[in-house]
């Protein structure tokens, strides 16, 4: 397993003097836009009570001047906030997302502006969305076995009321990554959060981990060849990646195609309040991608070792 | 409203008899698939027995013995005689391994690999077995099902112990 803490300690030493200086440039930059706002407001307020006998100030001084101005204003702001904070991130990702990624492995590649397309995510039929967006693409050929492509997924659902407003909710935000075997194994199986389902069916096993029981809900066309790929090491793994990250996975399997996502909401984003090099959110990054790569390496194990076909 | 409620009692009374019903079913259906995964195995005790017998002369007994464990257990179909014929089968496989020329015939590479992965599928049986009868026994022995239960004689049912062949440590 790959240490993470060897990873860290080269991105570190390598990227955080100068993503240290440019975050706190970035703070420095938003407080004073802040205080710059605040006076501008307070100069304005006190024009406008100093020249009341002015007619246009009176026509304008029947409505709040703060109301005039704040829009004005907080556009200004956000959209130089906005400018900041993009620059920043790309840096982030180019030197720190990308510096991770490889370091992890060689043979994985990082692309900050693609993603993976609706096509993709759709034949995993997670569930049903209008409005698809991806990015922050991460992709390779692990040991000429396996290629992976994991990506951030959003995916939104529209729906109208009564009056015919339209309102747009998240169905998933977080990680996705879909990898393809080198094996077909004729299966389709799912592990799903556990939920009240009414329509389980026939195609749900149970599992004799009550742990994993209670976190998971498997299903599968081949319950032989589900319980042979989930063995009580690969259920403990899921039961320990869930306890220590609080994130529960999700997968599907089929035929040759494994897909996995993470409902870790927006990944990959730099903030001005934490430092780039944030140990615990890099720490979550690392066990994402080591879980999905692991996992992939232990159902290969299993099929070949019970040659599964 | 007095009939409104007998027929939601009753109609509470029928799902719960149902869900015991198709528990019973499915513990049924996964000890089939049990038994499926045992004798694909014991069919090849033939070929087994044939391809060893010439290398393993001195252990005559254990092949008359499994050849009888065999005939026993496709008349009875009792599930602990064949978890007792297959452990017999993983011993010969364990005791073939004193025996380097028989652990180099092709024929016995082939057969071994058949066996273990035939023992992967009987491990996944189990287990899927075991799965449902915990799900059942749940039901059976807690409230308000175990009632149910009782009145309409759902029993208990014991789980499959695969503990002697744990003990036994054989890698196949």
């Amino acid at each position: 397993m790959k240490n993470f803490n060897k990873i860290y300690e080269r991105i570190y030493k390598e990227s955080n003097e100068l993503m240290e200086m440019l975050r706190k440039k970035n703070r420095n930059k938003t407080t004073l836009i802040v205080i710059a706002f605040v006076i501008i407001e307070i100069i304005v307020i006190k024009f406008f009570k100093s020249n009341k006998s002015n007619e246009i100030v009176n026509m304008f001084s029947s409505i709040s001047p703060i109301i005039i101005l704040l829009p004005i204003l907080g556009v200004v702001f956000a959209l130089e906030r906005s400018k900041n904070m993009n620059n920043y991130n790309l840096l982030f990702k180019n030197k720190v997302i990308k510096k991770f990624v490889k370091e992890y492995s060689e043979d994985l590649e990082y692309n900050p502006t693609s993603g993976i397309s609706s096509i993709d995510y759709r034949r995993a039929n997670f569930e049903s969305y209008d409005k698809y967006y991806s990015e922050d693409l991460i992709f390779g050929l692990l040991e000429s076995k396996y290629s992976i492509k994991m990506a951030e997924v959003k995916t939104e659902k529209e729906s109208r009321d009564s009056k015919g407003r339209k309102t747009t909710y998240t169905v998933f935000e977080g990680l996705f990554a879909e990898i393809y075997l080198d094996k077909n194994i004729n299966v389709s199986m799912s592990i799903r959060k556990n939920g009240i389902s009414l329509f389980d069916g026939d195609s749900k096993l149970e599992m004799d981990s009550g742990e994993f029981e209670k976190i998971f809900n498997v299903y599968s066309t081949n319950k032989i060849i589900a319980m042979q790929l989930l063995t009580s090491d690969v259920m403990e793994y899921f039961i320990d990646f869930k306890n220590i990250n609080k994130i529960t996975p999700e997968i599907k399997l089929d035929d040759n195609k494994l897909y996995i996502r993470f409902p870790t909401g927006n990944v990959f984003e730099a903030k001005v309040a934490k430092s780039a090099l944030d140990y615990s959110i890099l720490k979550k990054y690392f066990d994402i991608i080591n879980f999905t790569l692991t996992l992939t390496e232990k159902f290969l194990k299993n099929i070949s070792e019970t040659e599964i076909d | 409203m007095e009939l409104f409620i007998i027929i939601i009692v009753i109609l509470y009374i029928l799902a719960i008899y149902n869900s015991l019903v198709r528990s019973r079913n499915k513990i049924r259906q996964a000890k089939s698939g049990i038994d499926v995964y045992l004798t694909q195995r014991f069919d090849l005790i033939p070929n087994l027995v044939e391809c060893v017998k010439e290398y393993m002369k001195h252990e005559k007994e254990i092949f008359g013995k499994i050849i009888e464990m065999r005939r026993n257990y496709n008349e009875k179909k009792d599930l602990k005689e064949g978890e007792m014929l297959n452990n017999e089968c993983n011993r010969i496989i364990a005791i073939s391994e004193q025996y380097p020329e028989l652990k180099a015939s092709e024929n016995f590479l082939d057969l071994q690999k058949k066996l273990a992965k035939m023992e992967s599928q009987l491990q996944a049986a189990r287990r899927i077995y075991n799965g449902e009868v915990n799900v059942y026994n749940n039901k059976v022995q807690t409230f308000p099902s175990n009632i149910l239960a009782n009145i309409f004689g759902f029993k208990e049912v014991e789980y499959f112990e695969a503990e002697d062949i744990a003990r036994e440590n054989i890698k196949l």
